[in-house]
């Protein structure tokens, strides 16, 4: 090595991407612009300048990373189908059409610049709005000059591949939209008529009576007018849901709710038209308001992930078939048995067949999670859900795509165990609650009898009162701030309720690969970096060789070297002049080498015949999960492991669990097993997982955590996300939902004295108009400062860290 | 008597005074929903951090985008 190279090697470290702003390795490119670290980027750069559009470098702050862009040209041809593309418009006609895709690598500032600017490339792309929060970008185009295909074309091209839509989501996505725009308007509505009825109310408690007839008579009347919309429109959710209760002969938490704000208006109504009272108008347009808020923080949900998963969001949508030496992209539903698939690197296999190429190497990792690759030659019969890795495969289809084993696991998964639900709690409390309520009112009218008018008055003293605004608020307002603290550490909870359930686990039962470990096979190099033109030889000699760890070694080097020879567990080749053998230890050893004795080291090398060193597979434990397995396991919560791996890293793991408490080659229906056995034992079992191996087992578990390194790749069905980089905080997750529910009781605990102190003043008959507009606001207010604060304090910044 | 009457109808011109600017206000509130101006809270406040420096397409697609647009 002389002393040039290594100066010039330092020098190209020191040499950042262009475009994607990480270190350009030996691969880099040189342009008079400047270096990129690979084809992709740099066309993503050509693009941009092309189009006068390098700004996009400029609005981002120093540290943002654009995205590499991966494509291949026939991606997205599936979009010239009518029934695809239709997933995509929201709105067409002959001058228009409205598309919506949804892009999870937007992610900062400059991604909305560029995004917001389609129309730069495109003549027949009138407008496009990036959305941030859902990750998707709106785009309305002129359907004679341009096509979907063409925009998610685009898109995959400025490194924003559009995530292939399920059927049904944009149907979802429009009718969340609706519930949360009508929510808001709801909540306008109901404060706006709770500020101006509280105006008359205080000028009419301040006068004490003393108020102009007339002007009373105008105040009464404008007091209605704006309480009847909300009676009507804003508090419609509730009449609705106890109609829907009753009629189906239940009673849930909103029956009392409705059942309260239907006597304080009733109340109010006759009060004030008799001229018996001034009636509670203030406190019922309060009252709805503040509901609205509590439903606002129930019903915040992640918009950018979905939970909700079937088997063939898992699926290629489309496969390459080949048909009388023609090869056509068709959907997985078209593949007959006889057919024949080219099925590419990375790709999975739709169907169970029979491999008719010359073979190459699958992986089950999807389905069984054993990551170790399995090599196929002709004849061999791979199933449905495999992944090739390295060589394109063709192969011939056995079974239609339906049928398939991938396809049975998810349909068995399907029957899912009842739960034991947040809503079957409140649902029992909520009877009791009212059966309650309804009792002290009667009893209370009783004591007034024979004065029929006093009696009627403590009946719907009483029903206001105990109308459980503050109990109905507890829960949502806590846990829905609980939520959003998650969030923030990057775990998303699918609702409210998974909470309450994360507070009672007592059981954790883990995946490995991907969920303890990290998901790649990525190789570490020991000992002094190489020489950049050594490094590239080697790189190349890698990359002509379809094994995965020669794959994982070539990283994105796509330029084989000539000559290879593939021999037993090693390889050797040309590249810029050097002489490569590639090889596990024992095979250079054999050779004469000697090599270094390094832990884990799974490719040794040797250049020019001269031993360079080793690289290690870091197939290694996330960072920090065994600190938490032990606290878990000290706060008395059982761990398991169960890997569809063999247990050859089973030392590992040692450190962190018992011998008996691993399970290695657990098929799905092993770890489903095991799942189901603690749940008969009486215990609250979390399944945390990462693949579809795991849907089985997680969706029989009392709680399903998925763990994903990006948040744009699939997960199995779940209750929670976790992104990869948060997965330790498991135990704090636990501990937290623990706090938090604690709070709701203490939450309840106040309400009820609010309560008990209203209903002794409605049983007494002193709960007039101004007490009420006093005592429920104070009420209402106290619950939701102390869920909030609460929420806010155990889950503050400095408790993840 | 005559000075009552004089306070009542000012309280009376205040009270739909103070009605008709609210329910202004309301009526502003109810259409920025209805158009979607509350979808999304937070692409907006980055997005009014540009320089407008090639701005010069934009004033084309402003045209056709005037407005909100809740299709879009």
């Amino acid at each position: 090595m002389t002393e040039r190279t290594i100066i010039e090697h330092q020098h190209s470290t020191r040499a950042v991407c262009l475009h994607c702003g990480e270190e350009c390795g030996a691969r880099s490119i040189s342009t008079p612009d400047g270096a990129f670290c690979c084809t992709g980027c740099e066309a993503v750069y050509r693009i941009l300048s092309e189009h006068n559009l390098c700004d996009y470098y400029v609005v981002g702050d120093e540290s943002t990373r654009h995205r590499r862009p991966s494509f291949r040209r026939d991606d997205y041809a599936l979009l010239d189908q009518s029934d695809v593309k239709t997933r995509y418009i929201e709105y067409a006609d002959d001058e228009r059409e409205n598309l919506r895709f949804d892009v999870p690598n937007l992610h900062c500032v400059s991604c909305i610049w560029l995004l917001d600017r389609l129309h730069e490339f495109d003549p027949g792309i009138l407008v496009s709005t990036a959305d941030m929060s859902r990750r998707q970008v709106a785009v309305r185009i002129h359907p004679q000059i341009t096509t979907v295909r063409n925009v998610a074309e685009l898109l995959a091209q400025l490194g924003y591949p559009p995530v292939v839509r399920a059927e049904s989501s944009h149907h979802e996505d429009q009718q969340r939209q609706q519930e949360r725009r009508s929510l808001y308007l709801r909540m306008g509505v109901a404060g706006f008529a709770a500020g101006n009825i509280m105006l008359f109310g205080i000028s009419k408690y301040l006068a004490g009576g003393a108020l102009p007839p007339s002007l009373s008579l105008l105040f009464n009347i404008l007091s209605i007018t704006l309480a009847t919309p909300v009676v009507v429109f804003s508090a419609s959710p509730w009449w609705r849901s106890a109609w829907g209760a009753v009629s189906h002969r239940r009673i849930n938490l909103d029956v009392p709710v409705a059942l309260g704000i239907a006597a304080i208006f009733l109340r109010s109504l006759v009060d004030i038209i008799l001229g018996t009272g001034d009636g509670y108008l203030d406190s019922f347009a309060g009252l709805v308001f503040f509901l609205l808020i509590g439903r606002l923080f129930q019903t915040k949900a992640y918009d950018s992930i979905s939970f909700d998963r079937t088997y063939r969001s898992f699926f290629p949508m489309y496969v390459r078939r080949e048909r009388h030496s023609a090869v056509t992209t068709v959907p997985i539903d078209d593949i007959v048995p006889g057919d024949t698939m080219i099925v590419r690197h990375g790709e999975v296999i739709a169907a169970d067949s029979v491999v008719i190429s010359r073979g190459g190497y699958v992986d089950y990792s999807f389905v069984t999670g054993e990551s170790a690759p399995v090599e196929c030659v002709e004849g061999t019969y791979v199933y449905a859900g495999a992944r090739v890795t390295g060589r394109a495969i063709r192969c011939t289809a056995t079974a239609a795509a339906a049928r398939s084993y991938l396809a049975t696991l998810w349909e068995q998964s399907g029957s899912s165990v009842p739960r034991s639900s947040l809503l079957r709690l409140s649902d029992r409390f909520a009877s009791v609650f009212t059966a309650l309520a309804l009792t002290i009112a009667i009893g209370g009218a009783v004591l007034y009898l024979p004065d029929v008018t006093a009696a009627l008055d403590v009946f719907t003293a009483v029903l206001i009162i105990a109308c459980p605004c503050a109990l109905t608020l507890a829960a949502p307002i806590t846990l829905g701030t609980a939520m959003g603290q998650l969030g923030r550490q990057k775990i998303w909870l699918k609702n409210t309720a998974t909470v309450v359930q994360l507070a009672g686990v007592d059981a954790v039962v883990f995946d490995k690969t991907g969920t303890l470990t990290y998901g790649d096979l990525v190789l570490t190099r020991q000992g002094d970096p190489l020489p950049d033109d050594v490094e590239l030889a080697i790189r190349r000699v890698a990359a002509s060789s379809s094994h995965p760890v020669s794959r994982a070694l070539a990283a994105d080097m796509s330029e084989p070297a000539d000559d290879v020879e593939e021999g037993q567990q090693a390889i050797r080749g040309h590249a810029l002049g050097y002489d490569v053998i590639l090889g596990s230890a024992d095979a250079l050893r054999h050779q004469g080498y000697t090599t270094d004795e390094v832990p884990r080291a799974i490719v040794h090398a040797a250049v020019n015949g001269e031993y360079v060193g080793c690289w290690t597979a870091q197939s290694a434990m996330r960072a920090r999960m065994d600190v938490s397995i032990q606290r878990l396991r000290s706060d008395g919560i059982v761990t398991m492991l169960a890997s569809g791996d063999t247990d050859r890293e089973a030392e590992l793991f040692a450190s962190a669990f018992e011998q008996s408490e691993m399970i290695f080659s657990a098929s799905p229906d092993t770890k489903q097993h095991l799942v189901s056995t603690l749940r008969a034992d009486g215990h609250h079992v979390l399944m945390m997982g990462d693949g579809l191996n795991d849907a089985l087992a997680m969706s029989a578990a009392d709680v399903a955590v998925a763990v994903t390194d990006a948040t744009a790749t699939l997960v199995p069905a779940c209750d929670v996300i976790v992104d990869g980089d948060s997965a330790h905080h498991i135990d704090k997750i636990i501990r937290y939902s623990q706090t938090m529910k604690k709070f709701i009781f203490i939450n309840l605990g106040v309400s009820v004295v609010y309560n008990t102190l209203g209903l002794t003043m409605a049983v007494s008959g002193i709960l007039t108009p101004l007490a009420a507009a006093i005592l429920m606001p104070v009420s209402n207010l106290t619950v939701i400062g102390i869920g909030v604060a609460a929420a806010r304090w155990y889950g503050r910044r400095s408790v993840w860290e | 008597m005559v000075r009552q009457e004089v306070s009542m109808g000012i309280v009376l011109l205040l009270v739909i005074c103070s009605l008709i600017i609210s329910g202004g206000f309301l009526l502003a509130f109810l259409w920025a929903t209805r158009t979607g101006q509350y979808d999304d809270m937070a692409t907006p406040a980055i997005r009014m951090i540009y320089d407008d420096t090639t701005a010069t397409h934009r004033s084309r697609s402003d045209k056709e985008h005037h407005g909100y647009d809740d299709t879009l």
